[in-house]
Order: C-alpha cells, then structure tokens, then sequence
C-alpha cells in the first residue's frame, strides 16, 4: 500500500515506514535511547529528501520525548533549573542551526553536512559506547573494581555565573549548561535528532549530575528544542511532514512497548555493546558514501 | 468572379485540412496527485491521414522550472558538490515519441528548427559569468534528465512505445512517474512527410494535487507558522496518549 507523502513528495509504502518507526522504537525501548539518530539517517536511505527526513524526525522526537518524560516526571526525576538553563542554551543553539540549515540549503551542501555530522557523531558515539561497554564486561568479570570520586574538580569549574542546581547537588557556573545547550541545540536542527546521545554523557562527565536525574531532565529540554526545531523549520523550509510523522509515531510507540519489555531479558553492557555495533554500522555506511567514488559525480535537483 | 474564387479557395482549404488534421483524444486528460499516487499510465490514441513513408511525433511538454546541476569532485578524501549550474525555464518532463526509429534528415531539420524534442531545448544557465563549457553541462544534465525518466525518448513503433494501423490510427501509451509536478502538460502530435508538416494537433494533460494531501501540502506553505504548531501539538498529543496508554499499572 503506496501513500504518496505530501511534503516529501515521494510515494512510500505505508508498512515500510511504520515498520522503520516500530523498528527504531524497538530500539529505543530496548537501549533507552531516543532513536533519532538512526531514524533520519535510515530516513534517508529510504529515499526521503534530507531535509525532510531531519525536520520531520525533529517533530517525532517531540512525541517520544512527551511519553518518556511522563514516567519521569512521576519520579520527580526532572531537575527544572537545569532544564530551563539547558533550555535557553538550546533554543538558542536551535534557533541558529535552523538558519544554518535553511543557508545550507540555499547553497546545495545540506545534504553533505548533515551526512558528515552523522559520520563524525556516530562514529564518535559508537566508539565510545563499544570501549565503555567492553570494558564493563571484563570488569565484570574482574570483581572488585574501585570506585572513583563523585566528580573531579576541574578548570570548568572556575567559570563565573555560579548557579545552585538543587535536584542535582551541584553548584557551578550557569555558563556550562548554557554552552552545552546551545551546542545540543545546533545538532538537534542540523541531524533531526533530540541530542540525548551527547546530552546524557555531557551532563553526566562535564557537569557532574547524578546519574537519576539525567535522562528526565535530557527529555524536558528535548522536548522544547525539538518543538522549537519544529516550528522554525515549518516557516523557514516548510520540509516537515505531518503525514510522515504521524506513520512513525505510530510505529515507534508500539516498538518502544515491545522494545522496553525485550530489554529485561539482555544484561545492560551486552544491550549497550550491540547498539554500538548497530551505530557503527550506519555510521560505516555513510561513511563508505562519502568517501567511495559516486556511481555518478553529476546529480540534478529540479525546483518544486 | 471575386466570390466564386473565394468559395473555391474556401472549398480547397476546408477540404485540405479536414483530409489532413489528426484527430486525437487521451484516455484522461486529467491527473490527480492524491494520497495514493504512485505515478500515472494514461493512452493517447487518434487518427490521421497518412501514407507509406510518414513519420508521426508525439511530444509532452511538462510545466517548466529551474533546475540545477550538481558535480561532485574529490576533496581532502571526500565528495563534495563543488560546481553547479542552473539552468531556467526547464521542461519538468518531457516525453517524445518517435514512430520510425530513425528519423530522416528533413524531419530532423523540422525539429530542430522548431526546437521539438527534449535534444533541440536551448538551455539558459542563470549563472551570471560565461560558461566556456556549458555543451559539457547541457549534455550531462540531458543524461541525467533521461536516467531519472524525467525525459524519455522512444523511436519506432511498437506496444511500449507507438503502435500504428494502417498509416491511419495510432495509439501510444504516456507513463507519467510519481515524481511529478503538477500543471498543465502540453501534448503535441506532429505528422510530417518528407520533413513537411502535414498536420498537427494540440492538446493538454492536467495534472493537479488533489485530495488530504493537496490540503496538507498548501496548509504547510500558505500557513506556515500554523501548520509548524499544529505539527507539535499533534506530536505532543501523540506522546500523552502513548504514555497514558501504555502506562504499567
């Protein structure tokens, strides 16, 4: 069954998409990750136009960040304070990728950096998730392991604008959450991702929060990054697509059901270790796309 | 005197363009880019007064746009897009069918002097500065064109491309991909003898977007920043009720 996608302007099979969305949502279930960096990759290698599949998947990471964010906020896991001050960074950052991308556009290279930004990100990701996750389990294997210090004093924390952060424990310098706010918040508009992947590990490494409050706090800045990301695209480049985005949500959050029951049965360094796997190989694969000689060095884009 | 020759020149034209004029007709002269389409297959059959030796065209013009043409080159170990040219005023789709495989000299001639045929366009690049090898580019974006059946050439006669009874009927097959865009597509039959114009016709395919996705398509670009908090509100409501949904009791 063919649905002819209205912003996309492409005919896709109906069962194609939601069955990437329920896949992706699979695996978001399974490795508690929001998904997005494999969906608009994998997005594109369907066919759909870049910039399409990166604003779109900007607006479904709306809809998985909401649901995730619930259960959290339950657990009172969400820290606000540092959610807004993530959250003015982001907007920020946001507000200005979407311009860059709109210039990117205008100039024939969006395709490429968003291409790049997924090699370089992927590649960094899943090599660190493939070290970190192969590491626990020799350590697991190895008992008796010590344990360091709650959080190392660095440069980092000299810098003014000190803050009190209450659900985090933490006081350190505004600036810090700002920067990395508005860096997540580039990448967000540029891949069509919520930045989870480099959030949780910032917030954990650079600034120190508890490991709990993390993912909540992660989500509620996702979701206005992406809700920002979302409207700025529909005035600027018009590429979201609801009718796209709507077969994904669909998909995603029965696989995200079955993916989070799925999850019990593996052992957590072992998960994390095939989603390295899993990252590496989509980064190999646009990789290989740069990088090899084209099929053909010409390419023609008709205006619409 | 005067009169007389007049009904006798009248008589001699009716008489001619009727024995010589193409009757044609689409199978459907109206497509619509709803929710389900996956391209269009649609029959452009007629007659016309032939004989032995004539040679029928039929061309299909699409709605014209600007279209760019990218090269990649190697830099620091990757492809990147580095030249480009754009050209205006480009046929969108352009569909000729030729009813002998290879055309004679005086029909070529006809063609190119009447710029027919998706080869005899005179393509404008919109770049400023004078391009020393734009034969180079036109070239490579007519192959282009043709790989992505955007423009299709077919000579000869047969099923796939036209099947002629007769020197009188014929009937050709038009194959519109689900890439493309709506407007009006100017059809075109010529019949030439001996490289002469014995007759033509016109006529004209629509090709509109119809339907929920037309709606969605113009609610996006004429009411962007309406459509942009639709599309998160919808999200949002999305990501409640799957929450709520599946909440673990």
């Amino acid at each position: 069954m063919y649905i002819y996608l209205p912003i996309a302007e492409v005919s896709m099979n109906v069962f194609a998409i939601t069955g990437l969305g329920g896949m992706v949502g699979f695996l978001s279930g399974l490795f508690g990750v929001g998904g997005g960096f494999l969906m608009t990759p994998l997005l594109i290698f369907l066919g759909i136009p870049a910039a399409v599949a990166v604003s779109t998947e900007a607006n479904q990471i709306v809809a998985s960040s909401v649901s995730g964010v619930l259960a959290h906020w339950r657990k009172r896991n969400v820290d606000f304070t540092m959610g807004f001050i993530l959250l003015i960074g982001g907007l920020v950052g946001s507000s200005f990728g979407v311009w860059l991308f709109a210039f990117l556009k205008t100039i024939g290279q969006i395709e490429l950096v968003i291409r790049l930004a997924y090699v370089i990100f992927l590649g960094l990701i899943g090599f660190l998730m493939a070290w970190e996750s192969s590491k626990a389990i020799l350590k697991s294997r190895t008992p008796g392991a010590s344990r360091g210090k709650l959080h190392q004093h660095n440069w980092l924390h000299g810098l003014p604008f000190k803050m009190r952060f209450r659900r985090s424990k933490l006081y350190i310098s505004a600036l810090l959450p700002l920067f990395i706010g508005a860096f997540v918040g580039m990448l967000s508009a540029i891949m069509g991702v919520g930045g989870g992947f480099i959030l949780v590990p910032a917030m954990i490494y650079v600034l120190g929060m508890p490991t709990a409050v993390v993912v909540g706090t992660s989500l509620f800045q996702i979701i206005f990054v992406t809700a920002n990301v979302t409207f700025l695209q529909s005035i600027t480049t018009q590429t979201v697509d609801i009718v796209l985005a709507g077969l994904l949500m669909i998909g995603g959050v029965i696989g995200a059901q079955i993916g989070s029951n799925a999850s019990s049965l593996l052992r957590g360094e072992q998960l994390r270790g095939l989603l390295a796997l899993l990252v590496l190989a989509v980064c190999f694969k646009l990789f290989m796309d740069l990088t090899l000689t084209p099929e053909d060095i010409f390419s023609i884009e008709i205006k619409r | 005197m005067k009169k007389l020759i007049i009904i006798i020149i009248t008589i001699f034209c009716v008489n001619d363009s009727f024995a010589k004029s193409i009757v044609a007709d689409l199978s459907n002269d109206s497509i619509n880019i709803n929710t389900g389409f996956n391209g269009a297959e649609l029959f452009l059959f007629g007659t016309y007064d032939g004989q032995e030796g004539d040679e029928l065209f039929i061309f299909i013009e699409g709605p014209k746009t600007e279209a760019t043409i990218y090269k990649k080159d190697y830099v620091s170990g990757i492809w990147i897009n580095k030249q480009s040219v754009t050209f205006k005023n480009v046929p969108s789709f352009y569909y000729s069918i030729y009813s002998k495989s290879k055309v004679s000299g005086e029909s070529l001639n006809y063609l190119t002097l009447n710029k027919l045929g998706s080869s005899n366009l005179r393509l404008i690049s919109k770049n400023t500065q004078k391009l020393q090898n734009l034969d180079e580019w036109i070239n490579n974006f007519d192959a282009r064109m043709k790989k992505n059946e955007m423009w299709v050439t077919k000579k000869g006669t047969g099923k796939e491309k036209i099947e002629i009874k007769d020197n009188k009927l014929f009937r050709a097959p038009v194959i519109l991909p689900a890439t493309v865009l709506p407007g009006n597509y100017k059809v075109k039959i010529l019949h030439l003898r001996d490289g002469k114009r014995v007759s033509e016709e016109n006529t004209q395919i629509f090709v509109k977007k119809t339907g929920m996705g037309s709606k969605i398509y113009n609610f996006a670009h004429d009411y962007s920043s309406f459509y942009g908090i639709f599309a998160i509100t919808l999200a949002i409501f999305a990501g409640y009720l799957a929450a709520v949904g599946f909440r673990k009791v």
